[in-house]
């Protein structure tokens, strides 16, 4: 075994170690009942149900019971009092300005996003198409695609529900919204410029950093504002226990503008070193700034509408330290192959593997909160979004976990394979999470109901229809192109002529999820412009049935 | 702002918490597992590779091992060669001569490795009919990419000659490592024989 070998083997083990005393210590119940701490933030939780002018048909009678079993819900929240609904309209109040802006502007770069994609996968199989612009050629739309969806719809998204969340869990009013409101505007800034740079032929080069580094510049700001007025709010909380989404949210505030400066330094990076970093900022973007948010959407969103209690705050605790220890290191695993020293693939390739058990540990929190109450999912739209992208969660980081081994990196690494697991995870995961967040924060920041359920409707069976669709078709097209690379003795056009069928597969159902965006598009517009139906209650996906009238008062608790 | 008589706060629930519950078997199997394995992972990886590598390496060092390679010279001719004299070696007629039964490919290994290194720029035969146009030179190429060419070349369309080396290239380039021109037809050629 060699020097560096040895030193790895040795540290590793003995990070493991630390991991396991943690463990034993949890088991011990060294860091106390959380349950007590948790309390505290609960106001109501004595109070039971409480007098609700609003909503007389509910309270006390046998048919709120039979729903509540019915959908599943064990009743174990209680519903607010006028009161405490009041303080959290407050508490919605003072984040409205940035979150308004964050969820716009994510809604717009979503349309600009998905055309730009839609018109790159159209090239791969219809090469001739719309090449007479240097401006749209693949070379420059598809960065574009990749940028504009990452730092216009997910950060924006992602800022926006944070910029709601954070109040509410910390039961603050947001610092400095003004602040925040103007670094949504400055990261709009930077985003535009950076995707018209691309467009025009600025593109810096490197994958995930492709602004050139003058529109890095508001990024920064804009997001430094941003994080400052959350992190002014986390000093100022009113809550002893923080929130397990409290904790993603704030570790994803740090840990973004380290990776931007660092990634950014000029004249630093260069030769192989330079692309060991690209990756580590590649990576971390996505494990340490969209999961983190996603994830955090995901505790927040499901106890939520079901009105039940996370299942273990242990797993809640071993899922996000496992994480933010495992995640750091697996950038590594997008140079298999590269002339990068053996050690450090090797190093990404363990601890890509040893996701695993954050990922477990998340994926049976939020399944078995979830767990046997999957009937909810029919009524709410937010439940069905945040659910199915927990589940994807799931998948795609195990998926990930197997396609950083070597073996399996072989056949897949220059492939379609590698699109089809990234867009699992930023939409299949993340995209789906926010859509479901967004169904439930735009009406309770804009005390307007989302006026069409049958536009919900639509967004969701054209969006989940359009992507099963691309994806299968996308990882089969794959790993058959992977096979065929591999094979010396096939020419290497067989390998590109192999995927044409799974590539018009993939246009056919991008084309859908595109339009189910800019569905999503339109509604959100509506409901900005309070355009449309005005409706009292929730928009739910269907009725109830049988319909008592308190059914649907209290299956819309869920939406 | 109208507010609505029914607010969405209204029908939400208590914002919400954590059970304590202890953690499950599963997990506490899974992670000294985990712990194994990669242990094992990192004990029996490949040490072969020196560490110490990175930016130091050449081009030559990371490019397989080339010596008159059939795929190699059949790759170079694709994209260096083909334009001109087709991708079967035939040319194009009057213009760009052929490749394929071609005296001056089949025959002196030297003088092809200087037309290679050099070009040609004159009156020259091929199989009995007459060109004067312009061969590029290939100087730039290394000793093992002409190599693999020629020796590509030798092998393909029907030819049948013995192997280029790239010994041979780098001898053939000392010893008109002076030359700047091309040469000029058939008549400096066959001089070289
Ligand atoms: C720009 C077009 C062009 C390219 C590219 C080119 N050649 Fe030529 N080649 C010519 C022409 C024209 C002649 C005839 C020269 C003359 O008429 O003086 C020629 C002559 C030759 C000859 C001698 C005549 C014969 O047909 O046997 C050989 C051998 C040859 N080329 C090999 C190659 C090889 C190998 C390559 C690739 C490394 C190559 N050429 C690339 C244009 C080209
Ligand atoms: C345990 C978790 C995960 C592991 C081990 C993992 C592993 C991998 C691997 C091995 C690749 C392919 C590298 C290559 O061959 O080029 C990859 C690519 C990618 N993954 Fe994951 N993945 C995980 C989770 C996720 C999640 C949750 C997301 C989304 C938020 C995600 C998004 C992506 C993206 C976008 C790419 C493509 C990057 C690019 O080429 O631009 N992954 N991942
Ligand atoms: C809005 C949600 C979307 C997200 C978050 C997303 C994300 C991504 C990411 C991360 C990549 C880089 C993949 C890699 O480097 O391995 C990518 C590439 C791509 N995406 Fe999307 N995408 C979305 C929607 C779409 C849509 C609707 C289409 C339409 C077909 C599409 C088509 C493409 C294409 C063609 C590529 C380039 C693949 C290649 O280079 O071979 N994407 N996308």
């Amino acid at each position: 075994m060699s020097y560096a070998a040895g030193l790895l083997l040795a540290t590793f083990l003995l990070s493991f170690a630390g991991l396991l005393l943690f463990l034993w210590s949890m088991s011990r119940g060294f860091f106390g009942s959380s349950e007590a701490a948790g309390r505290v933030i609960f106001e109501a939780k004595e109070i039971g149900l409480v007098e609700d002018p609003a909503a007389p048909d509910v309270r006390n009678t046998g048919e709120f019971q039979a729903v509540m079993n019915r959908t599943g819900s064990t009743g174990e929240f209680s519903l607010l009092s006028p009161e405490e609904a009041e303080r959290r309209l407050e508490l919605d109040e003072s984040s409205r300005l940035p979150v308004l802006l964050c969820i716009a502007s994510a809604a717009i770069w979503l349309v600009i996003a998905s055309v730009f994609g839609l018109v790159a996968s159209i090239k791969l199989h219809v090469p001739d198409w719309l090449v007479s612009e240097a401006w749209l050629t693949f070379g420059r739309i598809r960065p574009a695609h990749l940028n504009a969806v990452g730092y216009g719809w997910c950060s924006f998204a992602g800022l926006g529900v944070c910029l709601w969340l954070l109040p509410r869990l910390l039961r603050t009013p947001l610092e400095g919204a003004r602040t925040a409101a103007v670094g949504a505007v400055l990261w709009f800034v930077g985003v535009t410029g950076g995707v018209g740079a691309i467009l025009t032929g600025h593109s810096a080069g490197l994958e995930w950093l492709e602004f050139p580094w003058q529109f890095d510049v508001p990024l920064f700001l804009g997001g430094t504002l941003m994080g400052v007025s959350l992190l002014r709010t986390l000093a100022k909380r009113q809550v002893d226990h923080l929130y397990v989404s409290v904790w993603y949210i704030a570790a994803g505030l740090v840990w973004l503008p380290i990776l931007l400066v660092v990634a950014n330094i000029p004249g630093l990076h260069f030769g192989v070193q330079q692309a060991a970093m690209n990756w580590w900022y590649g990576h971390n973007v996505l494990g340490l700034w969209f999961t983190p948010l996603g994830l955090a959407a995901i505790y927040y969103f499901i106890p939520k509408t079901l009105g039940k209690p996370i299942h273990s705050y242990n797993l809640s605790l071993i899922g996000f330290w496992t994480l933010a220890f495992f995640y750091s290191q697996v950038g590594g695993h997008h140079l298999i192959g590269g002339p990068v020293p053996g050690w450090l693939i090797t190093l990404s390739i363990v601890q890509s593997v040893m996701m695993i058990i954050p990922v477990v540990a998340v994926g049976i929190n939020q399944h078995r909160t979830a767990w046997g109450h999957l009937g909810a999912l029919r009524y709410s739209p937010t439940l069905r979004f945040v659910v199915l992208g927990g589940m994807m969660y799931t998948l795609a980081s195990v998926q990930g976990s197997l396609e950083s081994l070597r073996s399996v990196n072989t056949v897949t690494h220059f492939t379609h394979f590698t699109v089809a697991h990234a867009h699992l995870g930023l939409y299949g995961f993340f995209s789906m999470v926010m859509f479901g967040a967004i169904y439930f924060v735009l009406p309770r920041v804009l005390n307007w109901e989302w006026p069409y359920a049958r536009l919900i409707r639509w967004h969701f069976w054209l969006v989940i229809g359009g992507f099963t669709v691309y994806f299968i078709g996308l990882s089969i097209g794959g790993w058959l192109q992977g096979l065929a690379m591999l094979d010396a003795n096939r020419p290497f056009m067989d390998s590109v002529n192999i995927t044409k069928p799974y590539l018009l597969v993939r246009s056919f159902g991008g084309a859908a999820m595109t339009l189910g965006h800019l569905v999503f598009a339109v509604h959100v517009a509506m409901m900005l412009l309070r355009r449309g139906r005005e409706r009292e209650g929730a928009a739910l996906l269907r009725r109830p049935t049988p319909t008592p009238r308190g059914a649907t008062a209290v299956a819309g608790a869920r939406a | 702002m109208t507010r609505l008589k029914q607010r969405p706060h209204l029908r939400e629930f208590d914002d919400p918490e954590e059970r304590d519950r202890p953690l499950p078997r599963l997990l506490l199997f899974l992670v000294p597992f985990m712990m194994l394995w990669g242990g094992y992972y990192i004990a029996t990886m490949d040490t072969t590779a020196d560490p110490t590598l990175g930016d130091g390496r050449t081009r030559t060092a990371l490019m397989p091992a080339v010596g008159g390679g059939a795929a190699n010279g059949a790759q170079l001719f694709t994209t260096k060669c083909a334009a001109c004299h087709q991708s079967a070696g035939q040319g194009v007629a009057g213009v760009f001569p052929p490749l394929a039964a071609s005296e001056w490919v089949t025959g002196s290994e030297r003088v092809l490795v200087q037309i290679l290194l050099h070009g040609i720029q004159g009156e020259i035969t091929v199989k009995g009919v007459r060109y004067n146009g312009l061969m590029p030179p290939w100087k730039s190429l290394t000793d093992e990419e002409i190599a693999a060419i020629a020796t590509h070349i030798r092998s393909q369309w029907g030819n049948g000659a013995s192997p280029v080396t790239a010994a041979t290239v780098a001898a053939e380039r000392e010893a008109t490592a002076s030359r700047s021109a091309p040469w000029k037809g058939e008549s400096e050629l066959s001089a070289l024989k």
